[in-house]
This record gives C-alpha cells, structure tokens and sequence, in this order.
C-alpha cells in the first residue's frame, strides 16, 4: 500500500516536472526602442507637418478600414 | 460682404476654423498622423470663402460663408474621430498582447474597467455611425470619449514597462523554484537507488 502511494506520488512529481519544461512564459516583444521613442519626440516638437513630411497620414479610405476592423473587435 | 450679418457669420466662422485647426493639432500629435479628411474640409472652408470674395450678391455671400462654417465644423468632427479610432487601435493591439498575463491586473487594477469604457465608446461610435445624426448632434456625442480614451491609453503604455518588469521578476522567481523543485526530485531518486541498491545486497 505505501509504494502504491509512493509510486503515485513519484508519478506526480514528474507530471509537474514536464509541466515546467513545457511552460516558459515569454516577454512580448512590444516595447519600443529607445532610438524610436527619440526620433518619436523630436519629430512630434519640431516644427512644420512633421507627419506629412514623414508620411504619416490617415485618409478616409484607412479609416474607414480601421473603424471595421474596430466595430469587429470585442474588448469585453 | 461687411454688413452685419456678415461680420456675425465671419466671426463663427473664424471661431470654429480656430477650433478645427486646434482638434487637428491635438489628433496629429496624439496619434502620429495627419488627418487628411480634415485638412480637405479645410480647403473647403478657403474655396466657399474664395466664392464668397467673389461675388455681389448678399444671398450668395451669405450661402458660401454658411457653407464654409459646416466644412471647418466637419474638418472638427473628423479630426475627433480620427482621434477616438486611434485609441481604440492602441486598446486593442495592448488588449490582443497583454490581456493574457496576470501581471497586467496587477500593475492595472483597473483594466477591466477601462476595457468596457472601450467597448462603450466602440459601440457608441458604431451606433452613431449607422444612425447617421446630423455632424453637430453626432459630435456633441462622441467628443467626451476622445479625452477618456486619451487617458486609458496613456494608463496603459505607462504600463507596459512595468508589466513587463513584473513579469521578468515572477520568472525569475519560478525559475528559482523550479531549480530547487529539480534538485529535490533528484535527490529523491538518488534516495530511491540508494535504497534500491542496499535493499538488493
């Protein structure tokens, strides 16, 4: 009865064992580089049509893609 | 073009245009982009006044300012619009990334509430939309969510540094607990043979 017990336990212990093998949880790889946030700042407190001149611009064409793509979205 | 009336209709006109330059500036430098509906309602506002430069005739004159008073209000609306979808954009690409990891309740308590805030205002937006109000009724409507949504987003790339700190330290932590979980397991089985082997002697 105590090695059924103890082999039940040992079973376990390696279940949890692969669990942790398989599982890594991973860092998103969203954040901007610093280089970007700089270039980011200088252009947006530069004079002129920055975006323009950078070619950031939103017709009425991406916007309305954009609101559809929204209007699918749930966020609740 | 100096009467009264006129000059009444020049100063809404000077005040909405101001207005509409100003929502433009805001949406430019918060989402990064130039709105080109808007800056086309605003070369509407010069042709109607080019018109009304150019014509005798009161009625005309009149008509033509009218008109170029609803382009710079549209040129407002689009640019607020223009606006409010961005940080929905923005919402949504954090929601699609961060709404996986615990940590991301930890450091924002308030993440589910701002997630239905979203929804409102993409439902709201979605309402009016097939609605179809009239400009002034329809922007009186949707310009409180610009400032609200302005506001979650920037709570939430705030965030992201911090989540992801959370995140490398909890890791950190399990890996610590992992090591000596594996240590423990290996000690156990060197116990196991040991036992097995002085059990067969």
């Amino acid at each position: 009865m105590m090695g059924i017990k103890f082999i039940i336990q040992e079973i376990e212990m390696f279940e949890r064992l692969s669990n942790i093998i398989k599982k890594t949880k991973t860092i998103p790889n969203s954040i901007k580089e610093q280089k970007e946030i700089t270039i980011e700042l200088i252009s947006r407190y530069s004079n002129g049509n920055v975006s323009l001149q950078r070619g950031n611009f939103i017709t009425k064409n991406k916007l309305m893609q954009k609101e559809k793509e929204i209007f699918a979205h749930r966020f609740i | 073009m100096t009467n009264d009336k006129h000059k009444e209709k020049i100063s809404k006109l000077i005040t909405v245009f101001n207005e509409a330059e100003k929502q433009l500036k805001h949406s430019e430098h918060d989402t990064n982009e130039l709105s080109i509906p808007s800056i086309n309602q605003l070369r509407y506002v010069a042709f109607h006044l080019i018109e009304s430069f150019s014509s005798q005739e009161t009625t005309k004159i009149d008509e033509e300012i009218t008109k170029a008073i609803n382009h710079a209000q549209r040129a407002k609306y689009d640019a607020v619009e223009i606006g409010i979808v961005y940080f929905l954009e923005q919402i949504k690409i954090f929601q699609q990334t961060y709404s996986t990891y615990t940590e991301t309740l930890e450091i924002l308590p308030s993440y589910i509430t701002y997630l239905t805030k979203a929804q409102n205002a993409s439902d709201q937006l979605q309402r009016l939309k097939d609605e179809e109000k009239e400009r002034e009724e329809y922007y009186c409507d949707i310009e409180p969510f610009y400032q609200a949504l302005k506001d979650i987003n920037t709570s939430l790339q705030t965030a992201i540094l911090l989540i992801t700190k959370k995140i490398e330290e909890n890791n950190e932590k399990t890996r610590k607990e992992n090591k000596n979980f594996i240590i423990g397991v290996g000690l156990t089985l060197l116990g196991i043979a040991v036992t097995v082997i002085i059990a067969l002697k």
